[in-house]
């Protein structure tokens, strides 16, 4: 569904993605790892349309992504979980979800998908007139996850969801991505967390220096002994 | 329309219709004119910090250039009305247009870029000020640097006598800036800006176009911005560049809007009317002799540092402004007013109504000032849940 091809980004001169190509396939989690300043939050960035590329193309679901104004990236499908989660502080956790539910497609089911992300996170619901800056780490997590399931994507992307989390939470986040997975939506992560990263997915990207130096099966690359005797540290 | 917004169209329309008679009733009642014009000027006030807050409060993008559009509303009266003839109220929309023009193009030229904009925007709009009164003081066509006289401008005299006129000019102005601060904040444009000032970036990733609430926003902003100040052209009655460019108006509206609140139309509308009772009372009270006649201290020369100091403690003590606050004890305060109005009229019994207005009000921003947190824990009720009970050991996640 998503075809990434030959993308080069980066800010002023520095290049930061360089020559870029992978593929998400329809329901498939897939997961991106990489060290710090491999390119991770470039891609992401680039993929929600955040930040333009310099060359190659997007494409989900035979519509070409690449040059759309980022409020349109949006509607066509594509909703982005920031690093550090973003959610909106001075808002209540209600309007942060209903501010996920602004284009006017989303706008049409959002009582429907209201109901839908309370189901996944009854925690928000509990805590649906507070103030999300006065949320938990892990809260937060949740809301900014709930905020971008509310534009009904066909895909979610994750850009660094275990950051600062108690591995308690981590684990319950990742539980939850796995659900919103078999509801339907394909899943694109990015994750530092190798190993918990891979585990999710059915695929998986090793980032380096903004080029893909390996790809396979999840289960392949988590065997891989190069692999992790560098990130691992086994 | 839904059902709430169909119960605040009744209140304003309900509000303007009795207000709009108070001139009328001025004769019958016997009240001095005085309080025509006083009113006449808080309405002034309400649509100017109306005006400037529902842009820059809504969407956070700080704007130092209200004076810039105010200008360009007292200049268009004082080049279409006073120079050229036109009717007073055929200047007025055309005041707004023109203000409303010079907000869009300095927005076409900021909203545009990606990096530092809300940096850029705040020096933008402070130097739009001075190229806008530099370009009135040369031009022999606008002001050319001898001012311009408003006494024969032809005033719709069928609003009745200039102060009735003027109040009610002033009142259709602050309605509709008010109105349009209020609709604005409730609907999706709305919506929009507040993400924006939360975060720009995420509010854009989910489908805000960003460009185009800003420009929106400015633009109904600067509209109702040079719209004031075409009919304070009138009152003011000879303008000079110096007047009218002044740091007066841009001051002002961001003092009364950052103590009132700036996240609700009501913040400025509160803090318009603390602070101009407040200055009012303070112009008036003369000198204030301390020790015997050995001190004498100017109360009306202190009102600037007055009110840069209140900026201040409020900047720190009521970080969100009065109304979040007002809208949650809003008993205690009223109480806190009547007990102050009361307190004045037995210590100083001719004081003026308005002087004891400005007593009751500070009573009630005392009864505001104590932070909600120590609020709710002398309250027998016990405090919002705002502690998660599971708060997981995240030291790394700041």
């Amino acid at each position: 569904m998503l075809e990434v091809r030959d993308v080069t980004a980066g800010y002023g001169k520095a290049q930061a993605l360089w020559g870029l190509s992978l593929e998400v396939a329809e329901g498939e989690i897939v997961t991106i790892v990489g060290p710090n300043g491999a390119g991770k939050s470039t891609l992401v960035n680039v993929i929600g349309g955040l930040q333009a590329a310099w060359s190659g193309s997007i494409v989900l679901d035979d519509q070409e992504l690449t040059g759309l104004a980022t409020h349109r990236v949006c509607a066509s499908g594509v909703a982005v979980v920031p690093e550090g989660r973003r959610v909106f502080p001075e808002m209540s956790v209600t309007d942060n979800l209903d501010m996920g539910a602004y284009h006017r497609e989303a706008r049409q089911y959002r009582d429907e998908t209201y109901e839908y992300v309370c189901g996944i996170f009854p925690r928000l619901a509990e805590r649906s007139e507070q103030l999300a800056g006065s949320l938990s780490g892990g809260e937060q997590q949740m809301l900014a996850i709930g905020r971008a399931m509310m534009s009904r994507p066909k895909l979610l992307l994750l850009d660094e969801p275990s950051l600062g989390l108690a591995p308690v939470i981590v684990e319950t986040i990742f539980d939850i991505i796995r659900d919103i997975n078999q509801t339907g939506t394909s899943i694109l992560l990015v994750e530092q967390n190798v190993v918990e990263g891979l585990e999710l997915a059915s695929r998986g990207y090793v980032l380096e220096e903004g080029r893909i130096v390996r790809e396979g099966a999840a289960a392949d690359l988590l065997d891989d002994e190069e692999l992790q005797a560098s990130y691992f540290g086994m | 329309m839904n059902r709430r917004s169909a119960i605040r169209l009744a209140a304003f329309g309900f509000g303007a219709i009795v207000l709009w008679f108070v001139p009328t009733l001025q004769g019958p009642m016997g009240f001095p004119i005085f309080y025509l014009l006083f009113g006449y000027s808080l309405l002034f006030w309400f649509a100017q910090a109306s005006s400037w807050n529902m842009f820059t409060g809504y969407s956070g993008y700080f704007s130092f250039g209200q004076g810039a559009f105010f200008g360009v509303g007292v200049y268009t009266t004082g080049v279409l009305a006073a120079k050229r003839g036109w009717p007073l109220i055929a200047a007025v929309p055309v005041a707004g247009i023109l203000s409303a023009l010079l907000g869009l193009g300095l927005g076409f030229v900021v909203f545009r870029l990606r990096k530092l904009q809300g940096e850029i925007f705040a020096l933008v709009t402070l130097a739009v000020a001075f190229v806008v009164a530099a370009i009135a003081r040369v031009s022999s066509k606008i002001d050319g640097g001898s001012g311009i006289a408003l006494n024969e401008v032809k005033l719709p005299d069928f609003l009745g006598s200039f102060p009735s006129m003027m109040f009610r000019l002033g009142l259709i102005i602050a309605v509709l800036t008010v109105f349009a601060a209020a609709t604005i904040q409730h609907s999706r444009l709305g919506w929009g800006l507040f993400s924006i000032n939360d975060d720009e970036a995420v509010a854009e990733g989910l489908g805000v176009p960003t460009f185009r609430h800003k420009m929106m926003a400015f633009g109904i902003s600067t509209f109702f911005a040079g719209l004031s100040g075409a009919v304070h052209a009138v009152q003011i009655s000879y303008i000079t560049i110096e007047d009218v460019f002044s740091i007066r108006i841009p001051l002002f509206v961001i003092v009364m809007s950052v103590l009132g609140g700036m996240r609700h139309w009501m913040g400025p509308i509160v803090g318009a009317t603390i602070i101009h009772t407040l200055t009012d009372r303070l112009n008036r009270a003369g000198d204030l002799d301390l020790f015997g006649g050995n001190l004498t201290l100017s109360l009306s020369h202190l009102n600037d540092v007055i009110i840069g100091l209140l900026l201040i403690v409020m900047v720190l003590a009521v970080k969100d402004g009065l109304w979040p606050r007002l809208a949650r004890r809003r008993w205690a305060a009223l109480a806190a007013f009547v007990l102050g109005v009361v307190a004045a009229r037995i210590w100083i019994p001719d004081m003026s109504p308005i002087a004891k207005f400005v007593v009751g009000e500070l009573a009630a921003v005392l009864v505001l000032l104590p932070p909600p947190a120590l609020v709710s824990r002398w309250s027998s009720r016990s405090g919002p849940p705002n502690t998660p009970a599971d708060q997981p050991p995240e030291a790394a996640s700041v």
